[in-house]
């Protein structure tokens, strides 16, 4: 299958005051996303899902830096762009929504204008039609009274109002990506509903590819294709969705799995992973997991795993990774 | 059982830029001494107000709160502060709760301190110290700032603080919603294990109905400032008779990619203001079920089975 984004080998690293040493937040993650589909990152606080992203679109904060890889789209090295070619690529073919959408859209402009203005840009619409289809397509995205709220001000819109005039923004622009960073974390449960099935929509009449970054399995589950799973910067994990779901091979994964409170009876322990993610200054040098992994043993100390392939386009970076059914404390389910 | 609090006809309004926020819209339930109650219901729909009407840290606009069997809103001075003693609130955010000038030792201590628990100074630090060992915090980081912690460990300095008192009502109020995974598993079982050793009730509100439903022996739905729908954990997630909860739980994304082709009762619309709810079943904008009586009349919280109690017309 044709990728429409090929990341190979990326690395980033941060400066921060008074320490000499940069801290690596990303180290060698290799993602493709296939056109057409929608690929998961998923990962605890602080792996590096949003560093993954932002160093491809060119958004890195000021004291981040790519060390290394590429990002190949349409034929070109996205890490290898000036700013001006990156913003062209940002514009058209590739849009963004993040968490909290006031950061990408413009406080000042109301927010009807912003897209119509982004349509005239894009598709060289006069003004006038250009506020038809910004009307129409706010409608169908499922913003109430779509001419009254053409002229308001992100500020007057909810959440999960603002969320989805992004949605609609993505729409008329028809990217060739998009990628979603926790689009419905900060959003009720009904609202994110709507939303996902939103950029379900999109993703079926655009072709749009879609990454979406978040750490909630059960969007995963009801959106993505195939997935990702990072860990302290790196890729731990790629397999199908139902693979992934039916029988993961990291022990990280297994955890986090394990740990949800899904179906685990009242009064029965929930599985915790122990300890914490380590500190970007101070990785295990062996395998980066093996603190808190219930299969370490003494190799795994020492020596870095590989990513291995253990089945149909299902990766895993563990010496011995696990078998299904296996539980994620070493006992048997 | 008997009731440890009992909330009877609890309104707050609020004033507001054109009207009164009804937040919390004639609430009447009651917690069984050691069980775990779920709340639940969507942003703004009265949950936390609810909460700290519950604690007195917010006066009611009518309604009352009783305490074991006190009510609350006839005492004063040194009585009513013991009574406050049995009841503390542990908060979402684990960061803007702590103050972050003081170390961790003393947050803990403050509560001691203010209803002058221990002989002196050096007791009430031993008791801080036992406090941080009980939720799984080493006592050397009695001197450390909330800064100098994960979350999860925050998370745990304000359980900490909220035990401090030998309270037996906790509000846990979205305890873990700003935690991963593996950390909220982590105080799930934390504030699982403390419910059995000391007996501690819990209101524990929530907007994940999958942590609700293993926590919790029954369950309160909300919508805008009302209670929709109160039931024994099972049967309500087995059967939920008040359209509302069924589109809750119609809308919470499943981790099994199984699921994701099952028909969802996608109803569209905002959430209502509750500046103007609307008339009749507050609901009714966004209920397929809605008819000319739902606009009219608000339906009135009815018992349909020993336990279950609902606000609906049409009940399904
Ligand atoms: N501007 C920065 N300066 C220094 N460190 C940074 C910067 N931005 C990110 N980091 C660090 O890089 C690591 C990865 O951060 P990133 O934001 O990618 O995490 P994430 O997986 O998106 O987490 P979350 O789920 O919390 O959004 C973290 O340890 C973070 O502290
Ligand atoms: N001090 C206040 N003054 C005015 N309005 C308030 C005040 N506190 C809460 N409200 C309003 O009362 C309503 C209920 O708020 P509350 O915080 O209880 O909701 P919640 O269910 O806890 O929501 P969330 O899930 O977002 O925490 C909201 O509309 C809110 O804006
Ligand atoms: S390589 Fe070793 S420590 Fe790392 S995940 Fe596999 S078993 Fe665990
Ligand atoms: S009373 Fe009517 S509008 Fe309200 S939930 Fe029941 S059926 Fe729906
Ligand atoms: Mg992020
Ligand atoms: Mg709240």
């Amino acid at each position: 299958m044709e990728n429409i984004l090929e990341i190979r080998n990326l690395s980033v690293s941060f400066a921060s005051d008074g320490v000499r040493e940069r801290a690596v937040a990303v180290n060698g993650v290799d993602i493709d996303i296939p056109r057409g589909k929608t690929v998961g990152l998923v990962g605890e606080s602080g792996c590096g899902k949003s560093v993954t992203s932002l160093s491809v679109m060119g958004l890195l904060a000021a004291n981040g830096r790519v060390e290394g890889g590429s990002a190949m789209f349409g034929g070109q090295d996205l890490l290898k762009l000036n700013d001006r070619q990156m913003r062209q690529i940002r514009g058209n073919r590739i849009s963004m929504i993040f968490q909290e959408p006031m950061t990408s859209l413009n406080p000042v402009i109301p927010v009807g204008k912003q897209v119509a203005e982004a349509l005239r840009l894009h598709t060289g619409a006069d003004a006038k039609a250009a506020k038809v289809r910004t009307v129409e397509i706010f409608g169908k995205v499922g913003i109430p009274e779509p001419e009254k709220r053409y002229g308001c001000y992100p500020h007057q819109l909810s959440g999960g109002l603002r969320q989805r005039v992004m949605i609609g923004m993505a729409m008329i622009l028809k990217p060739d990506l998009l990628i979603a960073d926790e689009p419905t974390t900060a959003l009720d449960v009904s609202i994110e509903a709507q939303i996902l099935r939103l950029m379900r929509d999109l993703q079926r009449e655009s072709g749009t590819s879609i990454l979406m970054i978040t750490h909630n399995l059960g969007v995963v589950a009801e959106l993505c294709d195939s997935v990702y799973v990072m860990y302290a910067g790196e890729v731990v994990e790629t397999a199908e969705v139902h693979a992934l779901f039916d029988a993961c091979a990291h022990p990280y994964t297994r955890g986090l799995m394990a740990s949800l409170p899904r179906m685990t009876p009242k009064g029965q322990r929930l599985y915790n992973i122990p300890g914490t993610v380590p500190n970007l200054r101070a990785m295990p040098a062996g395998c980066r997991f093996a603190p808190r992994c219930a299969f370490a043993v003494e190799r795994c100390q020492n020596e870095k795993p590989p990513l291995i392939t253990v089945g149909d386009g299902h990766c895993c970076r563990c010496f011995t990774p696990l078998s299904r059914g296996a539980a994620p404390g070493g006992e048997p389910l | 059982m008997s009731a440890l609090l009992r909330a009877e006809h609890l309104v707050k309004e609020f004033p507001a830029k054109g009207g009164v926020v009804h937040a919390v819209s004639d609430v009447s339930f009651a917690i069984e001494a050691g069980e775990t109650l779920g709340l639940v219901g969507e942003s703004g729909c009265g949950k936390s107000t609810l909460g700290k009407l519950l604690l007195d840290l917010i006066p009611p606009t009518s309604g009352k709160v009783w305490f074991k069997d006190q009510d609350l809103s006839l005492l004063r001075g040194e009585p009513l502060r013991a009574l406050r003693r049995g009841m503390q609130m542990i908060f979402q955010d684990p960061y803007a709760s702590l103050d972050p000038r003081m170390s961790v030792g003393r947050i803990i201590m403050e509560p001691l301190n203010a209803h002058r628990v221990g002989a002196s100074r050096r007791e009430r630090a031993d008791m801080v110290r036992a406090l941080m060992e009980r939720v799984g915090l080493r006592p050397e980081f009695y001197n450390r700032y909330p800064h100098q912690f994960s979350g999860g460990q925050r998370q745990r300095i304000g359980i900490a603080r909220a035990l401090a008192l030998n309270p037996e009502l906790i509000i846990c109020d979205e305890p873990v919603s700003a935690l991963d995974v593996s950390i909220q598993a982590q105080i799930l079982n934390l504030l699982s294990d403390l419910q059995a050793q000391s007996h501690l009730t819990y209101l524990f509100i929530s907007h994940d109905l999958n942590v609700v439903r293993y926590l919790s022996d029954r369950v309160i739905v909300m919508f805008l400032g009302q209670i929709c729908e109160l039931s024994g954990t099972e049967a309500l997630y087995a059967a939920p008779r008040h359209p509302y909860t069924r589109f809750l739980l119609d809308a919470v994304p499943q981790p099994d990619p199984n699921r994701r082709d099952e028909a969802r009762a996608m109803l569209t619309g905002e959430v209502s203001s509750p500046v103007n709810p609307p008339a009749g079943c507050r609901f009714h904008p966004r209920c397929p079920y809605a008819d000319d009586r739902c606009r009219r009349e608000p339906p009135q919280l009815t018992e349909l089975e020993p336990g279950r109690l609902c606000a609906c017309h049409h009940p399904l």
